[in-house]
């Protein structure tokens, strides 16, 4: 029987990077905002986690790290655990069944995570409650610019995970 | 990918989105309390985000530092080592200082107010995705905190606890929609209904409207609580920047610039008991 070969040194690497990106995500020590486009960086990277890793990992990364959001954001309950882990699964099952590995298909899958969850975002929290112009504000200034903002950084990490990959010898 | 959808892994994923549909269904019925996940997951991680907040505001100071200059530090190299130890102690005595005026402040507020019962708490992490800027604090319900509790700095008002964990807290801040207080204007005593706005929000303002069209408001003038909601009368909120009227011409509304500068907050107190607390915030 073939016995899975294990990688503790790009685990622990994975680990603290995710680890990093949401711990610095939510102070101000380097502030990477454009006017209100603030980028959301572990949608990308859960993108090109996803696109080379097993459903399973990418299934729980997702959970962890929307659970870990959801503790700091305010008033969105379960929403980045629930969306993160789908996202995640989606785009691990895509990436599989459906797209190339390649640079293209990677930031293709983060333009269309990235919006999805903007607009998501907006219709759940954004559209009741709020008044109208309140709500095409941020989706128009805040939302939009954000999602397109937020997928640019596919890049660095499809070609840090495509490493990764290739270090384990999984692509 | 058809067999991914009658696989194992595909039902395991399909029962806790539904189970975290329900739990989310279930908190927002009950109101004020953070999921369970994030709560357990939040409680590991707040240690980890206060020292990542410690770390940021180290590297802003030594960046400020640097930007400001430090002329001490560069004119005399013979006196280096001396001026380091000095500095240590200038340091020391800073923080303590720092710490002293940070508490005389509360004291203060204290003093006059002495029915209220305060909490301090530390910044740990900011929600970037939150235009209203709510922030997230590293006490929680074993430390007495409980939704609705207002927090302040000396400076004035910041927001009120809208969720709450086991040791963090989520703060909504004045800026945001979700806080809906009367207040008034510190001179004239004209009151109105505070509450903030996106289109504000941009500009680090919030808004007082519903004020009377015979009011006296003027810019300039001090915005203060006036006691109905969540929060305790008399506690400073900001400056009225600019007067307007509202569409159909029935009342005017100001915009307030809160005395706080929410985006350099680092340390909040949190006011867990005040006379009157619970009367008018349900």
């Amino acid at each position: 029987m073939l016995a899975k070969k294990r990688h503790p040194v790009i685990f622990t690497v994975n680990i603290l990077l995710f680890f990093a990106v949401i711990l610095f995500g939510g102070n101000s020590i380097i502030d990477i905002s454009i006017k209100n486009a603030t980028p959301l960086l572990l949608l990308p990277m859960l993108t090109a986690f996803s696109i080379f890793n097993s459903v399973k990992s990418s299934a729980a990364a997702g959970f962890i790290s929307g659970a870990l959001l959801d503790s700091t954001s305010s008033g969105t309950y379960c929403f980045n655990t629930i969306f993160l882990m789908v996202l995640s699964v989606s785009v691990s099952l895509a990436a599989n069944n459906l797209f190339n590995k390649n640079i293209r298909a990677a930031a293709a899958l983060s333009l269309i995570t990235s919006f999805i969850y903007y607009i998501i975002y907006w219709l759940i929290f954004m559209t009741f409650g709020v008044e109208i112009q309140n709500s095409l504000i941020y989706l128009l200034e805040y939302g939009l610019p954000s999602a397109v903002y937020s997928a640019v950084f596919i890049f660095p990490f499809y070609f840090l995970y495509k490493c990764f990959s290739k270090i384990k010898g999984t692509n | 990918m058809r067999f991914f959808f009658s696989s194992r892994q595909f039902k395991v994923i399909l029962c806790v989105t539904l189970c975290l549909i329900a739990l989310s269904a279930v908190c927002i019925a009950i109101g004020g309390r953070m999921s369970p996940q994030s709560d357990v997951l939040g409680t590991i991680a707040a240690p980890f985000r206060a020292a990542g907040e410690k770390i940021s505001t180290s590297v802003s100071d030594f960046i400020s530092a640097f930007t400001e200059g430090n002329e001490a530090q560069l004119k005399n190299a013979e006196l280096e080592s001396e001026i380091n130890e000095l500095r240590e102690q200038l340091k020391d005595y800073e923080k303590a200082l720092s710490e002293n005026e940070f508490y005389k402040d509360y004291l203060e507020i204290k003093d006059a107010n002495p029915d209220f019962m305060f909490e301090a708490a530390t910044l740990i992490s900011r929600d970037n995705q939150d235009p209203y800027k709510g922030f997230t604090v590293n006490k929680g319900s074993v430390n007495g905190i409980s939704e609705n509790d207002p927090v302040i700095t000396d400076a004035g008002l910041v927001g009120f606890i809208s969720e709450v964990g086991l040791t963090t807290s989520k703060v909504s801040t004045v800026l945001s929609p979700d806080v809906v207080m009367g207040a008034l204007d510190n001179r004239t005593s004209d009151s109105g209904v505070l509450s903030g706005s996106l289109e504000l929000a941009q500009n680090g303002e919030t808004k007082l409207y519903n004020l009377s069209r015979s009011c006296n408001v003027a810019v300039g003038d001090y915005v203060v609580t006036s006691g109905e909601g969540i929060f305790p009368s008399g506690l400073l909120i900001g400056t009225i920047q600019t007067i307007g009227s509202d569409e159909y011409n029935t009342s005017i509304y100001a915009a307030v610039k809160p005395f706080v500068n929410i985006d350099e907050i680092r340390a909040v107190m949190v006011i867990t008991d005040f006379e009157g607390q619970g009367a008018l915030g349900e």
